[in-house]
C-alpha cells in the first residue's frame, strides 16, 4: 500500500531545499551541489521503498471542491519519477563541477530543486488539479534556469519565448482538466480525483461524450501536451531553451520536463482511448518524428543537435501511445524509460566537449576519441541506442514502436500505411544524425580545433554512471521490465501487456522496417553533406511556414496592437477619456434597448400643435448655428437663443414657473459665459478636422442615444397616475394653500428639506468666504 | 445551563466604528503639536486602528456572527440594522476582512515612505477615513447608505492620490481621478433616482420586492440599472471608466496606489454583487445586465492587457494589470446564471480571487513603494539588477508577479482556476477562452519585470541605502499571506461560499 508520509516528504524534501538553497550557497559555497545530489538520492531512496505498492492516499484540501493532496503510486508515476530523481543525482553531481566559478548559484540550485520537487509532484499526483499546479511549476523553473545567463538577448527571448508557449499550453491543459471534471461530476464521482476517473474510465468518457466535451477535452490535452513536449508546431521553444547551461539543459529539456507532456498523454490514455485518440496524438508524433529528425540532421551545434532530436524521439513517444494497440502503450513506456538514458549521457557528453574543446560546433569539432577516450566510449553506447541499433536498448523501444506502427496499418489498411512508411523515413534520418553524433569523435580532426584537455572526473562520472545503465538494459532489458516498465505500460494500457524486448529471430513487418532503417542510415551517411545541403535548400523554401515565424509574426501584431491601443485609447488626455467614456456609455445603453422585449414608442408627431413644433424647430436652428458659429460670444449667445426657446416651449406646455427657473438660468450662464470668455484667447488655431469630425460623430451618438432614451422612458400617457402624483394634486390646495405643485412640495410637503438644502447652501458660502480670505496665507508647514 | 450572551446588535459594525474612531484619534493626536508630527506614533496608532477593526472582522466572520445558524436556511441570519440601511452578514465580514488587512499593509507600508511628508496626520487619517467608507459599503443595504459610502471612500482617495502636492503627476492624477469621478457620481445618483422613480423604495429589500412584484416602468428601471452599473464600474476600474486608473496609480504615492487598487476595488465589487445579484437577480428582463457585464469583462481584460505590454512605467503596468484584474472578477457577475448552485460558485471565485488580490497587489505596489524610497527610478530599466540588491524584497514581487498572473506560486493560481471552473461550468465558453487568452499576454509583462530584477545587468552601480523596517515588514506579510493562500485556499473559498450563499441563495 502507498504510504501517504513517504510521498509527500519526497515531494516536500525538494521544496525545503530550495528554500533554503541560497542560504546552504552561502555557508557552503559551491559545495550545495553536493547537497542538491544528496537530497535526489533521499527522494529516489524513498521512492524505490513504494516499488510494488499501489494505491492512492489523499489528504483533503480544499473540501468544498472535493480538491485533495492526492498521490498515487503506480509503476507508470513511479518509473518517472525514479528516473526524475535518479538522474537528478547526476545532474547536481555534474552540476557541481560544470557550474564552477558561475554567479549566483544559490538561486540556480534553488530553481533546479523545486524543479526536481515539482516533476515528482507531476509524477505522483492523482489530483487533476494538483497534476496541473506541479505542472505550471516546472513551466515557472524552466524560466528561471534557461534564462540563468543574464548576458544574452537570445537567452531572454528564449526563457520567455518557453514561457509562453509552456504556460499557455498549461492553459489548455487547465480547460481539458476542466472538462473531465464536468464528465466526472455528472457521473458522481469527485471532480478532481484522477485515480477514481481513470477506474471509471468508461462512464466518464461516455458522460463526456454525451455532453459533447470529448472531442474538445482530447484536442486541448493534446495541445497541451504538444506545448510541453515540444511536438509540431510547437517544438520551436526547445532548441531556444538549450542557452541554458548543459546540466538544465540534460535534466529539464531532455530527461524530465518535456516528458511531462508524454507522460500526462500517457496517463489520460486509458480515458480518451479509441480512433480519435489515434488519429489525433499518433499522426501528432509521426509528424514531429520527422520533422525533428530532418531538422537534427541541419544542426550546426551539437546542442542544437540533440535538442532537435528529443524533439523527434518524443515524437516517438507520442505516436507510441496514440497507437490503439498494446504494443503503442509498451513503446511508449519504454522509451521513456530509455530515451531519457541515452540522451541525459549525450547532454552530459555534449556539455564536456563544449567544456574541454571550447566549441560546441559540429563542423569545427572531430576526432574527439583521442583527447576524451572514455567520453568516446560512452558516446558509443549512447549514440548507438539512440539510433536504435541493435543490440542497444533504444533499438527494442524502437522496434516496438514498429510493430505498433505496423499492426495499426494492417488493422485500418489504407491511408494508415503511412504510419510505418512515416516511422521509416523519420527513423532512417535519426540513424544519420546519431552517426554524425559519433563522427564529433571518430571523424577527422579539423585544423582549426585548439588542445582539448581531459574531462574531470566529476564531469564524467554522471555520464559514465548513465552509460553503464544503458549497457545494462542493453544486455538484460528483462530485469527492468520486470520490475518497472512492464508494470508501467500496463497503466497507460486498456488491454494485456506484455513487453518483449530482444534480437528478433523470425522475418516480419516490423523486423523489416528496421533492417530497411538501419541499411539506407549507414549507406546514406557517406552523403551526409549533400543530403544536409538539400535538406538546407528545401528549408529556406519553407521560410514561410516556420512556427518561429509565426511567433515572431504574432509577437509583433500583439506590440503594433498594443501601442495603438495605447495611442488611440491611453494617451493621458482627458477629453479623449471622455470621448471614449461617453461613447461606450452610448453603445451599452443603444445595446441595451436593442435587446429590450418592449419596442420603440412612436412620437406622437400629429398630434403635437404647430407652434411646439416652430419654436423646436428655431431650437434645432440655433444648436446647428453653435457649432458653425465663428467666435467664441456669437455661440454663446446663439446658445442663449436655443435655452430661450426651450423655455418658451415650457410656456406652451403650460410650465410657466419651470419657463421662469429656466430664463433665470440661461441669463446667469450666458453673464458667466460672457465674463470667462473675457479671460480666454479669442483664438485656439486651426481645428485638426479629423479631430472634429470624431467629435461630431459622437455629439451625433450621445444626441442620438439621449433622443431614443426619452422615447423609451417616457410615460405613453394613458394610465392614470401614480398614488403619489393623486395625493399631491388632491392635497396641494386644502393642505398647503397653493395651485402650484411642484412650489407647494418645496415650502410645504417637504420644507424640512428645503431648509436644509438653504442651510448647505449658506455652509457653502461660508466655506468659499474663509478660502478667499485665507488665500494669501500659504502653507503653514 | 450556561447563559449565553450576546453582544448588542449594533457591535456588528464595530470595524467600521474602530476606523472611524482611530481616524479622529489621529487628528487628535496631532493636535498636541501640529508642526512636528511623529511619524512613527502616527503609523502605531493607524496600524493598531486597523488591527483592531481586522480583529473585529475576522472575529465575526469566524464567529458566525450575521451568517446563518445551524438551525437557518442558508440565505438567513444577517443582521440588519437601522432600519435595515446597514447590513451585516456573511459577504460584509467577508470583504471587511480583505479591506482591513490592505489598511493594516498600507498604514505599515506608509511609515517610511512618508518621512518627508508635510501632513502625516492627515494622510492617515484620510485613509483611515476612506477605509471607513468601505466597510460601510460592504455593509450597505440601501442606495442611501451605499451612495454616501462610496462617497465617503472617493473624496478621501481624491485627496489622497493628490497628496503629494509638489509633484505634478500626483497632482494630475489626483485631478483626473476626480473629475471623471465626479461625473461617475453624478451618473450614479442619477441611476438611483431613477430606480427610486421606477420603485417607489430606496431600500435593497424593498427595490427587489418591488422588482419581483413586477414595476409600471421597466424603461426607467432599465436606464437607472445601467447607470448604477456605470457608476459600481468607475468605483472597480472597468472599462470604459477605467481611465482615471493608470494615471492616478502612476501619480499617486506608492502606497495609496495599492489602497485604491485594491481595498476600493474590493468595495466596489461587493456593492456590485450585492445590488445586482441581491436587488436586480430577477430583473434581467428589464435590462440584460449579464450580458453587459460580460462585455465589459472581456473589452476590460483585453484591453487593459493589450495597454499593459508596451508600457515602460512598472506602476503603470500594474494599473493595467489591476484593470484587467477586474475584468476577471467581472466574470462572476458575467457567468451569472440564475440557477443558485452554479451563482454560488461563481460569486465564491470572484470573492475569492478579491481575497487573493487583496494581498498580492497590495504587496505589488508595495514593492513600487521601497523603489521609490530607494530612487531607483520609474521604469522597467530602472529596475535591473534589483535582485542582487535587494534579494529578499526582489523574491516577494517575484511572488506577487507570478500570482497575479494565476502561476501556482501564490493563492492567484486558485482564485483564477475557480473564475475559469465557474466559466466552463456555467457554459461560458466565450468568457472562459478570454480569460486564458488574456492570462497569456499579461504573462509577458509580468516576466518582464521578473527578468528585469533578476535577469537584467544593473545599469549603473544603485545603493539601496538602508532598508525600511515597515515598508520591509509589510511586503513579507503580503507575501506570506500570498504563499499560504495556496494551501489554505479551502479554507478562503468556503468562507466565500457562505458569503455568496447568503446573497445568491
Amino acid at each position: 500500500m502507498a504510504d501517504l508520509f513517504v510521498l509527500a516528504l519526497a515531494i516536500a524534501l525538494p521544496f525545503l531545499a530550495a528554500v533554503f538553497a541560497p542560504l546552504l550557497y552561502r555557508l557552503l559555497g559551491e559545495t550545495v551541489g553536493y547537497v542538491g545530489a544528496v537530497v535526489a538520492a533521499v527522494c529516489f531512496a524513498l521512492l524505490l521503498t513504494q516499488v510494488g505498492a499501489e494505491g492512492t492516499v489523499s489528504t483533503p484540501w480544499i473540501p468544498s471542491m472535493d480538491v485533495a493532496f492526492r498521490f498515487t503510486v503506480d509503476a507508470f508515476g513511479l518509473l518517472f519519477a525514479l528516473l526524475a530523481s535518479g538522474i537528478g543525482i547526476l545532474i547536481f553531481a555534474y552540476a557541481r563541477e560544470y557550474m564552477h566559478g558561475k554567479p549566483d548559484l544559490g538561486r540556480f540550485y534553488m530553481a533546479l530543486l523545486a524543479f526536481m520537487g515539482s516533476i515528482l509532484g507531476v509524477a505522483l499526483a492523482a489530483d487533476l488539479v494538483a497534476l496541473f499546479l506541479f505542472w505550471e511549476l516546472t513551466s515557472v523553473c524552466s524560466f528561471v534556469l534557461i534564462g540563468y545567463y543574464t548576458d544574452d538577448a537570445e537567452s531572454r527571448y528564449s526563457a520567455r519565448m518557453a514561457m509562453v508557449i509552456t504556460v499557455g499550453g498549461g492553459l489548455c491543459l487547465l480547460v481539458g482538466i476542466l472538462l473531465i471534471a464536468v464528465g466526472a461530476e455528472s457521473v458522481g464521482l469527485a471532480p478532481f480525483d484522477l485515480a477514481a476517473i481513470l477506474a471509471n474510465r468508461g462512464a466518464v468518457a461516455d458522460a463526456m461524450r454525451a455532453q459533447g466535451v470529448f472531442l474538445p477535452a482530447l484536442a486541448l490535452v493534446a495541445v497541451a501536451a504538444a506545448a510541453k513536449s515540444a511536438q509540431v508546431p510547437l517544438y520551436v521553444w526547445l532548441p531556444g531553451a538549450m542557452v541554458a547551461p548543459t546540466p538544465v539543459s540534460a535534466f529539464l529539456h531532455s530527461a524530465t520536463m518535456v516528458k511531462v507532456g508524454v507522460y500526462a498523454l500517457g496517463r489520460l490514455r486509458p480515458l480518451f482511448h479509441g480512433p480519435e485518440w489515434m488519429a489525433l496524438v499518433a499522426t501528432l508524433g509521426m509528424v514531429t518524428m520527422t520533422v525533428g529528425a530532418l531538422l537534427a540532421v541541419l544542426a550546426t551545434d551539437i546542442k542544437e543537435l540533440l535538442a532537435y532530436s528529443t524533439a523527434s524521439h518524443l515524437g516517438l513517444m507520442v505516436a507510441a501511445f496514440g497507437f490503439e494497440s498494446h504494443y503503442g502503450a509498451e513503446a511508449g513506456a519504454f522509451h521513456l524509460f530509455n530515451h531519457a538514458l541515452f540522451k541525459a549521457t549525450l547532454f552530459l557528453v555534449a556539455g564536456i566537449v563544449a567544456h574541454e574543446a571550447g566549441t560546441r560546433a559540429i563542423d569545427d569539432l572531430g576526432g574527439l576519441r583521442e583527447d576524451l577516450p572514455i567520453t568516446a566510449g560512452i558516446t558509443v553506447l549512447a549514440a548507438l541506442s539512440m539510433a536504435g541499433i541493435p543490440p542497444f536498448n533504444g533499438f527494442y523501444s524502437k522496434e516496438i514502436l514498429f510493430e505498433a506502427a505496423w499492426e495499426a496499418a494492417v488493422h485500418g489498411g489504407g491511408l494508415l500505411w503511412l504510419y510505418p512508411a512515416t516511422a521509416v523515413f523519420a527513423s532512417v534520418f535519426t540513424v544519420l544524425y546519431s552517426l554524425r553524433f559519433l563522427w564529433l569523435f571518430f571523424g577527422p580532426r579539423p585544423d582549426g580545433l585548439g588542445p582539448v584537455h581531459r574531462a574531470p572526473l566529476g564531469l564524467l562520472a554522471p555520464p559514465a554512471v548513465l552509460a553503464v545503465a544503458v549497457a545494462a538494459v542493453s544486455v538484460v532489458p528483462g530485469v527492468a521490465i520486470d520490475l518497472l516498465v512492464d508494470d508501467a505500460a500496463s497503466a497507460t494500457a486498456v488491454s494485456h501487456v506484455e513487453i518483449h524486448a530482444g534480437i528478433p529471430t523470425s522475418l516480419s513487418g516490423p523486423v523489416v522496417m528496421s533492417a530497411i532503417t538501419i541499411a539506407v542510415g549507414v549507406a546514406a551517411f557517406p552523403f551526409y553533406d549533400r543530403i544536409r545541403a538539400s535538406l538546407e535548400r528545401v528549408r529556406a523554401a519553407t521560410t514561410l511556414v516556420h512556427p518561429t515565424v509565426g511567433y515572431d509574426a504574432l509577437l509583433s501584431a500583439t506590440d503594433r496592437a498594443s501601442g495603438l491601443v495605447g495611442r488611440s485609447v491611453h494617451n493621458g488626455l482627458i477629453r479623449t477619456y471622455v470621448w471614449w467614456v461617453l461613447l461606450s456609455a452610448c453603445v451599452l445603453t443603444v445595446a441595451g434597448y436593442a435587446t429590450a422585449t418592449t419596442g420603440l414608442p412612436t412620437p406622437a408627431v400629429a398630434e403635437t400643435p404647430v407652434a411646439l413644433v416652430l419654436v423646436l424647430a428655431v431650437a434645432v436652428v440655433a444648436a446647428v448655428a453653435v457649432t458653425t458659429a465663428d467666435s467664441h460670444v456669437t455661440g454663446v449667445l446663439t446658445l442663449g437663443i436655443l435655452g430661450f426657446m426651450v423655455a418658451i416651449f415650457y410656456i406652451l406646455a403650460s410650465g410657466a414657473d419651470l419657463a421662469l427657473t429656466q430664463l433665470v438660468v440661461e441669463t446667469l450662464l450666458l453673464l458667466i459665459f460672457l465674463l470667462v470668455l473675457e479671460e480666454l484667447p479669442a483664438y485656439y488655431g486651426e481645428i485638426d478636422l479629423l479631430r472634429a469630425a470624431r467629435d461630431g460623430a459622437l455629439s451625433v451618438a450621445v444626441g442620438a442615444t439621449a433622443f431614443v432614451s426619452v422615447l423609451y422612458a417616457a410615460p405613453d400617457g394613458a394610465g392614470a397616475p401614480t398614488p403619489t402624483a393623486s395625493f399631491f394634486t388632491n392635497n396641494a390646495i386644502p393642505e398647503g394653500g397653493g395651485a402650484n405643485i411642484v412650489n407647494v412640495i418645496l415650502t410645504d410637503f417637504r420644507a424640512f428639506d428645503t431648509l436644509g438644502e438653504s442651510i448647505v447652501i449658506v455652509l457653502a458660502a461660508l466655506s468659499v468666504l474663509v478660502l478667499l480670505t485665507m488665500r494669501d496665507r500659504g502653507e503653514t508647514q | 445551563m450556561t447563559e449565553v450572551t450576546t453582544l448588542p446588535d449594533w457591535t456588528a459594525i464595530a470595524p467600521a466604528l474602530a476606523l472611524l474612531g482611530t481616524a479622529f484619534v489621529l487628528l487628535l493626536a496631532d493636535m498636541i503639536d501640529p508642526d512636528d508630527s511623529n511619524g512613527t506614533a502616527l503609523t502605531g496608532i493607524s496600524v493598531t486602528g486597523g488591527l483592531v477593526a481586522l480583529g473585529f472582522a475576522l472575529w465575526y466572520l469566524l464567529a458566525g456572527t450575521g451568517q446563518p445558524g445551524a438551525s437557518q436556511e442558508p440565505t438567513e441570519g444577517a443582521i440588519e440594522l437601522f432600519g435595515d440601511a446597514l447590513v451585516v452578514d456573511g459577504m460584509s465580514l467577508f470583504f471587511s476582512v480583505i479591506i482591513t488587512s490592505v489598511v493594516v499593509l498600507v498604514a505599515l507600508a506608509s511609515h517610511e515612505y512618508l518621512r518627508e511628508h508635510p501632513y502625516q496626520a492627515e494622510y492617515y487619517s484620510l485613509v483611515l477615513l476612506a477605509s471607513t467608507g468601505m466597510v460601510m459599503v460592504t455593509a450597505a443595504n440601501s442606495f442611501v447608505t451605499a451612495f454616501i459610502s462610496i462617497e465617503l471612500v472617493s473624496l478621501p482617495s481624491y485627496a489622497l492620490v493628490a497628496s503629494l502636492k509638489t509633484n505634478e503627476g500626483s497632482v494630475e492624477g489626483g485631478l483626473k481621478y476626480f473629475l471623471i469621478g465626479a461625473l461617475s457620481s453624478a451618473i450614479f445618483a442619477y441611476g438611483i433616482a431613477l430606480v427610486y422613480v421606477a420603485t417607489g423604495s430606496l431600500q435593497f429589500g424593498a427595490v427587489e420586492i418591488a422588482i419581483a412584484d413586477g414595476v409600471g416602468f421597466d424603461s426607467l428601471l432599465g436606464l437607472g440599472m445601467l447607470m448604477i452599473l456605470g457608476g459600481i464600474a468607475f468605483k472597480i476600474a472597468a472599462v470604459p471608466f477605467h481611465f482615471w486608473a493608470p494615471d492616478a496609480y502612476e501619480g499617486a504615492p506608492a502606497p495609496i496606489s495599492a489602497f485604491i487598487s485594491s481595498a476600493s476595488k474590493a468595495a466596489g465589487f461587493v456593492l456590485g454583487f450585492r445590488v445586482f445579484v441581491d436587488v436586480f437577480g430577477t430583473a434581467t428582463g428589464v435590462f440584460d445586465w449579464v450580458d453587459a457585464f460580460l462585455i465589459l469583462s472581456i473589452v476590460t481584460m483585453t484591453i487593459a492587457n493589450f495597454t499593459a505590454l508596451k508600457q515602460d512605467n512598472v506602476k503603470r503596468i500594474l494599473a493595467y494589470s489591476s484593470v484587467a484584474h477586474a475584468g476577471y472578477i467581472l466574470i462572476a457577475l458575467a457567468a451569472f446564471t440564475g440557477s443558485v448552485e452554479g451563482e454560488i460558485s461563481i460569486l465564491g471565485a470572484g470573492m475569492a480571487h478579491l481575497f487573493v488580490y487583496g494581498f498580492m497587489n497590495t504587496g505589488a505596489f508595495l514593492f513600487i513603494a521601497l523603489a521609490e524610497y530607494w530612487d531607483v527610478g520609474r521604469t522597467v530599466e530602472d529596475y535591473h539588477g534589483l535582485g542582487n540588491r535587494a534579494p529578499f524584497a526582489c523574491a516577494a514581487m517575484t511572488v506577487f508577479l507570478f500570482s497575479l498572473a494565476g502561476l501556482p506560486i501564490g493563492g492567484g493560481f486558485f482564485s483564477k482556476f475557480y473564475l475559469l471552473f465557474a466559466t466552463v461550468t456555467g457554459g461560458q465558453e466565450l468568457l472562459g477562452a478570454a480569460l486564458i487568452i488574456n492570462s497569456v499576454v499579461s504573462l509577458f509583462y509580468y516576466t518582464r519585470i521578473v527578468r528585469a530584477i533578476w535577469i537584467e545587468e544593473p545599469g549603473e552601480d544603485l545603493e539601496p541605502g538602508e532598508y525600511p523596517t515597515g515598508l520591509y515588514a509589510a511586503i513579507a506579510v503580503a507575501a506570506l499571506a500570498t504563499i499560504l493562500l495556496i494551501p489554505a485556499f479551502g479554507f478562503v473559498i468556503e468562507y466565500a461560499e457562505i458569503a455568496a450563499r447568503m446573497i445568491g441563495g
